[in-house]
Order: C-alpha cells, then sequence, then structure tokens
C-alpha cells in the first residue's frame, strides 16, 4: 500500500468507527489495516498480526475504559506519534 | 507496482524464431505496429502466457495451448515454444520463463504436452509456493482484464449498467478486487473468526472454574453448534455459488446456443421454402408443357392469316380470269360454254367491248382457282390461339421459383455453417438442466437462509451466557472476554467500513473517469461528466443534465478506456496496460484524443495497433516525448513473423 492509499482506507474505517464507536481505538483500526495489507490476502499470517495488534491495544488499556474516556484517549491518540505505529 | 522490462518469445504463434521486444525504463508509451494477421494479438496473448500458463483467444476465451505452437514448426514435426518475461515488481527484478515441450511425436491435446515454469529473482528459481504467490500478487488472474485488454474485452463494460448481468456482477467483483475492498472485507472476516475463538477461550477459561463452569460448559457446547451450522450454512453458500456458476455457465452457453437454435429454425424454414419452390417448378413446368402445346400455333398464327388471305386473293383472281377467259371463248366459238348455247352477234359484240385488252382463253390447266380456294380451305380450318401472355406468367412464376430455390439454398448452406459441429438436441438438453439448477438453487439458498437462523439463534444464546459470564465477573475471565469486546468492536467497524470504502472509492473513480472521459471524447461542448453507479458502469451526462440513454459503440469504448484508466489510477495494484487494436471502433478524432491521453492512464502503457487505426507520424506528433519505442511486426511468411525495432 502506498501511503495515500492507506490514508484511504483507514479514513473509511475511521468515518465508520465515528459512526458506530467513536471512542473506538484509532491505532489499532490503523493496526489491522497494516496487518491485512502485509498479509496479502494470507489469513494466518493476518490473523496473526491482528491478535498481536490486539494485545498492544488491550495493553494500552483499549476495552477497559467507558466510552467518554475512550472517546478523550482516541483524540489524544490521534494527536500523538503512536497511531499508526502498530501492526 | 508491475513493470514489463522485456518480452522473448519463440515458436509461438507466428514468432517461429526467437523474437524479442524491449520496454524502455521510465513512463511512457512502447507501440507495435503489425497488420492484420501478423500476431500482435499473439503478442498480448504471450504476455498473458507468461502470467498464467493459459492461452487465450480474443475477449478472454481459453485456447489449446497446443494451438499457441507454431505452425510452419509443426509442420516439421516440431511441437513446444518458449515465452520468457523479464519484469519488476515492488523494487526488484524477476525473469518469468515458461516453456512448453511435446511428449508425443505429434500431440493430439494438451495432455500431450509438458509444461514448465520458472521466475527467478537476482538470478535465483524461488520454490513453487513462492513463485506462485509472487504471481497472484503481481498480476491476480480476476483482474488482469484492466491491465491486458482489447477492444472484445472492452466492449463488455457496457454490462456494468445492468444491474442483474452476471457478467456484469463478475467485472464489479473484480474491480473491487484491484481497487482493494477485499482487505477491509478480509479484515472484517477475520476479526469475526477472531472473535469467534475468544469465545471459545472464554469458554475453555469459565469451565476451570467452579463458579462459572455451567456456564463455560454450556457456552462452549452453544459455540460447538454455532460453527457446526455456520459450516453447514458455509457449505450450502458454496453449494449455491457452484450451482450459480454453473446455472452462468449454462446461461452462457445457452445465449452461445441460441445463435444455434435460431440457425436451425432458419434451417427448417429454408428447408420448406425450399420444398415450396422446387414443387412450384414442378407445377409450372407441367403447365408451361400444356401451354406450350398449342404455343406453336400463337407463333404461327399471323403466317396462316397471310396465307389464307393470299390464297383467298389468288382464288379470286383465277375466278376473275376464267370468267373472262369463258366470255372470250364465247366470242372466240359463238357458243357459250355455260349455257350451251349459240351466241347472237350483238351479244359477242358487247363481251367484246367488256373484255379487258389482252384477254385470252384458258388453255386446259391454266385455271389454278380450285387449288387456292382449296388452300384458302385448308387454312381456315387451322385454329389460331393467343398463350403469349399464359406462357409469359408461367415463365415468371417459373424463374421465381428458381430464384426461391437458389435463395433457399443459400439460406441452408448458411444455417448448416452456422451449425457445424453442433447438435440442436444438445440445446433442449441444456435448457432442462437449466430449469433442474434453479430448482437446485432455490432448495439450497432455502437452506443456507436455514441453517442462518440456526446460527443466529446460538448467536443469541452465546450472547446470553456471555452476558451471565460478566456479571459472575470472575479476573481470570477479564481479559478473555475483554479481548472479544475488543474483537467484535473492531469487526463490527470494519463491516460498516467496507460500504464506506466502496462509496468513497465510487467517487474517486468517477471523477477520475470523468476527467479522462473528457479528455478523449469529441463531444465536450455536449457533455458534462460521467456518473457511476453502485456496479461502477458509467453514464454519460449531458449538459442539460440528462443522461445519455444510448450511445454509440464508439462512446461506449472511450468510456470504458476512461474506467480503465480510473482504475489505474484509484487501485492499489498497479502495474502496465497492454492494449491490443483498441481503437477499431473509433473515428480518427476520437483515436487521437486516446492516443493524446495514454500517459495519462498509467506509467507504462504497451499498444499493439495497425496502422489502418493511427498512422505512425500522428502517434509520434501526439506522443511527443511520451513516445518510448516503436516496432514494427514483419511478414516473412503466413505463418512466420518477425519484431522489427522502427525507432
Amino acid at each position: 500500500l502506498t501511503a495515500i492509499e492507506r490514508k484511504d482506507l483507514i479514513d473509511a474505517v475511521l468515518a465508520s468507527r465515528n459512526e458506530i464507536s467513536p471512542g473506538f481505538d484509532a491505532g489499532l483500526l490503523g493496526a489491522i489495516v497494516d496487518a491485512e495489507a502485509a498479509a496479502a490476502g494470507d489469513a494466518d499470517t493476518a490473523m496473526r498480526a491482528i491478535y498481536a495488534a490486539v494485545t498492544a491495544a488491550m495493553a494500552r488499556g483499549v476495552g477497559l475504559v467507558e466510552p467518554a474516556t475512550a472517546d478523550a484517549r482516541t483524540v489524544a491518540s490521534e494527536d500523538g506519534e503512536d497511531e499508526e505505529g502498530e501492526g | 507496482m508491475l513493470t514489463l522490462c522485456r518480452l522473448d518469445v519463440e515458436g509461438f504463434g507466428p514468432y517461429a524464431d526467437s523474437a524479442v521486444l524491449e520496454f524502455p525504463d521510465g513512463p511512457g508509451v512502447t507501440v507495435v505496429y503489425g497488420d492484420n494477421m501478423r500476431g500482435k494479438t499473439w503478442l498480448m496473448r504471450a504476455i498473458r502466457y507468461a502470467f498464467f500458463g493459459e492461452v487465450h483467444g480474443r475477449g478472454d476465451r481459453a485456447r489449446r495451448i497446443l494451438s499457441a505452437c507454431n505452425r510452419d514448426l509443426t509442420a516439421d514435426g516440431r511441437y513446444g515454444f518458449t515465452v520468457g518475461l523479464s519484469l519488476r515488481y515492488d523494487g526488484h527484478d524477476y525473469d518469468l520463463m515458461r516453456e512448453v515441450t511435446s511428449k508425443a511425436a505429434v500431440p493430439q491435446s494438451d495432455d500431450d504436452l509438458t509444461r514448465t515454469v520458472a521466475l527467478r529473482r537476482r538470478g535465483v528459481v524461488l520454490g513453487p509456493a513462492d513463485r506462485d504467490t509472487l504471481l497472484r500478487s503481481m498480476l491476480p488472474k480476476d483482474v488482469a482484464r484492466f491491465f491486458l485488454f482489447d477492444g472484445e474485452l472492452l466492449s463488455e463494460y457496457e454490462e456494468l449498467l445492468i444491474s442483474e448481468s452476471e457478467a456484469g456482477r463478475a467485472i464489479s467483483e473484480a474491480i473491487e478486487h484491484i481497487l482493494g475492498v477485499p482487505l477491509l472485507r478480509d479484515a472484517r472476516d477475520h476479526l469475526a473468526m477472531l472473535a469467534s475463538e475468544a469465545n471459545r477461550a472464554s469458554a475453555k477459561e469459565a469451565s476451570r472454574h467452579q463458579k462459572t463452569q455451567a456456564m463455560g460448559v454450556a457456552l462452549a457446547a452453544a459455540n460447538d453448534e454455532k460453527e457446526a451450522h455456520e459450516r453447514e450454512r458455509d457449505r450450502k453458500k458454496s453449494e449455491v455459488e457452484e450451482l450459480i456458476a454453473e446455472r452462468d455457465d449454462i446461461v452462457a452457453e445457452l445465449r452461445h446456443q441460441e445463435i444455434y437454435a435460431v440457425a436451425v429454425d432458419r434451417l427448417d424454414a429454408a428447408r420448406k421454402a425450399l420444398e415450396a419452390a422446387r414443387e412450384t417448378q414442378a407445377a409450372k413446368a407441367r403447365e408451361l408443357k400444356i401451354v406450350m402445346a398449342e404455343a406453336w400455333r400463337t407463333v404461327l398464327s399471323e403466317a396462316v392469316r397471310s396465307a389464307r388471305a393470299a390464297a383467298r386473293e389468288a382464288a379470286s383472281t383465277a375466278f376473275a380470269s376464267l370468267l373472262t377467259s369463258m366470255r372470250a371463248d364465247a366470242i372466240e366459238n359463238c357458243h357459250c360454254g355455260t349455257c350451251d348455247q349459240e351466241v347472237p352477234e350483238h351479244v359477242r359484240a358487247r363481251l367484246a367491248a367488256s373484255l379487258p385488252a389482252g384477254s385470252t382463253v384458258f388453255r386446259a390447266g391454266d385455271f389454278r382457282g380450285m387449288t387456292a380456294l382449296a388452300r384458302a380451305s385448308e387454312l381456315d380450318g387451322f385454329r389460331e390461339s393467343d398463350v403469349s401472355g399464359e406462357v409469359r406468367l408461367l415463365w415468371e412464376a417459373l424463374r421465381q421459383a428458381r430464384i426461391d430455390e437458389v435463395d433457399a439454398l443459400g439460406r441452408i448452406a448458411d444455417a448448416n455453417k452456422t451449425l457445424e459441429g453442433h447438435d440442436p438436441e444438445e440445446l433442449r438438453r441444456r435448457r432442462t438442466t437449466l430449469t433442474e439448477i434453479s430448482g437446485k438453487i432455490r432448495a439450497a439458498s432455502d437452506a443456507v437462509e436455514a441453517e442462518q437462523r440456526l446460527v443466529d439463534e446460538q448467536v443469541a444464546a452465546i450472547a446470553r451466557l456471555n452476558k451471565r459470564l460478566q456479571d459472575a465477573g470472575t479476573p481470570e475471565l477479564a481479559t478473555f472476554q475483554q479481548r472479544e469486546r475488543v474483537l467484535v468492536a473492531a469487526g463490527s467497524v470494519f463491516a460498516v467500513a467496507v460500504d464506506h470504502y466502496k462509496s468513497d472509492l465510487r467517487a474517486r473513480v468517477q471523477d477520475t473517469a470523468t476527467r479522462l472521459f473528457l479528455q478523449m471524447t469529441t463531444e465536450k461542448d455536449d457533455y458534462a461528466s460521467l456518473s457511476i453507479n453502485d456496479h461502477y458502469g458509467l453514464t454519460i451526462i449531458h449538459r442539460d443534465g440528462r443522461a445519455e440513454d444510448s450511445r454509440s459503440a464508439g462512446a461506449e469504448q472511450v468510456v470504458a478506456l476512461a474506467l480503465m484508466g480510473a482504475l489505474q489510477a484509484n487501485a492499489p495494484l498497479r502495474g502496465p496496460i497492454v492494449m491490443d487494436t483498441p481503437f477499431g471502433r473509433l473515428d480518427p478524432h476520437h483515436t487521437a484524443n486516446v492516443v493524446k491521453t495514454l500517459p495519462s492512464m498509467a506509467a507504462q502503457i504497451i499498444l499493439f495497433v495497425q496502422e489502418g487505426e493511427i498512422d505512425r507520424a500522428t502517434v509520434r506528433e501526439l506522443l511527443g516525448s511520451h513516445l518510448l519505442r516503436e516496432y514494427q511486426l514483419d511478414k516473412q511468411t503466413a505463418r512466420r513473423t518477425v519484431v522489427v525495432e522502427a525507432r
């Protein structure tokens, strides 16, 4: 994926997140896109990478916080450096 | 990014000897000129063969590999060929080589051929698994149509405007593939699978603790049942897909066979027409024979009339002469031969005064009056008859029947030619099979829905058990449940993202296609844009805001080329555009506009073209510095072509 194509895919994912679960971790969603892109259709590789990304996200506290807190966390995360670093 | 560097063929199509095309580095256009039958399409086939090991005809129809062997070489008993393709992909150089040799002295089918393939990276041959994965990544077969195409393939994009078209659906799926939609779909599916695994892990963990053991066992059982129903549902789904594929094949075949069905009808009609024409000919010939028996009378009527008049005239003259002779005789002999009395002097004087000068007495045998009378009488017996009108009508009918016969024979020959090698009975059998398959599809689809309902029941049961486990709140379970929640939430986001992404893509493809279309169309003052539908079909929008419902074949092709360019511009998968004789439907102005637009459609363009479509001087002028190289295909014999670098 080029940077532009990755951005297109992640934009679509983030737009969907804002519709259904605004507090959800943007870094994890980006990492899942990267995991799929890197695996290039290899399901086992993709799932292993996603599992690792979820584990990393859980270590950051994803899934343990209430939506209101999650919103604030996501905004902070999107402003920070680590947003695209997973996967 | 895929770039072609060099193509080597030998023994392939008309390329009996080694032929090489080198594609220069950098963005631009390589043009290969060749007259009809010189082997442009064979070069396209060679590129396709290098990637997929299959030989395709025009459009996308598969051909036997044996058919690719050079005819001159096979005439000498030499079967086989090599196709080599050097390429660059994601920064690495590769050499792809496919070779075909024959196991038999005279191979009868592809089974008699041995095929080998080797993909080298920096001279090292890759293993079969790596090779196949890499080749699939470089150019997935189901999207190859967007990179390697001819005019015929371009014309298929009209199907995208027909929402219920199966062909359109298949193209639409291929478009989504090239545009990267499967990445999001895969993520959605993988997240669902991982969530299911996490739930199983929760159940296992719960069953290890006394407090939650019963719920854990129930959860594991619910998961087992759910997965069993999912497997059955998926099995049925595959069955439906296979049936649909089978049905589509039959529908396509029947569509193809419809030509033969029509030909059978035409054959029957022509045979009837032939029979009727021959019967008419026989009947009219019989009638003509009868009429012609009288026709001589028509021919002789005028002559008989003349002869009869002449005979009457001769008789009349003879009798007048006889009377004169009798009067002369009465004068000369003083005796009337008619009444056998003496003729007195004063009567003779009166008779003499009434006689014409020079009147003489007939000698015996001089009188021809009776002969003439007899002839006239005979001729009176001739029955005149005018059958010319009747004969004319019969001849006309006979001539028409002969024309009908020739016409019917021609139609029979045409129908037989169409039907050559086909069995009309097969058509009926196929139709019956189609009906059966449609029934099976309905039944299998119902089964899929039934299994899905059972899956949903288990999903609801699992949700209830999860809630109870959560309420039980053991710290050991929390991590498992947290993982599952995260995976389910992420899965929901990706499920929605698929539609978001597709919608964005459609907007981007529409914008790029509009830009390219307006560059290529000659109707810039009339057309404003292209509008995309859910299946990526493009409609021309007039400046008055209305859609152009009917468009010419040329406009269709320009729209299809705009779609090709738009897909290249918006797809994660990028490569060369290789076009074979794509301008057949375009007028010179459109052709020029398309050529001018080519460099903005893809980084590497390879164009196989005949100079009848566009001449070299025009191409050079239109492309300028974007024209990287020109080749020309020269004929040696009908079965041998050589590649010559022209510039």
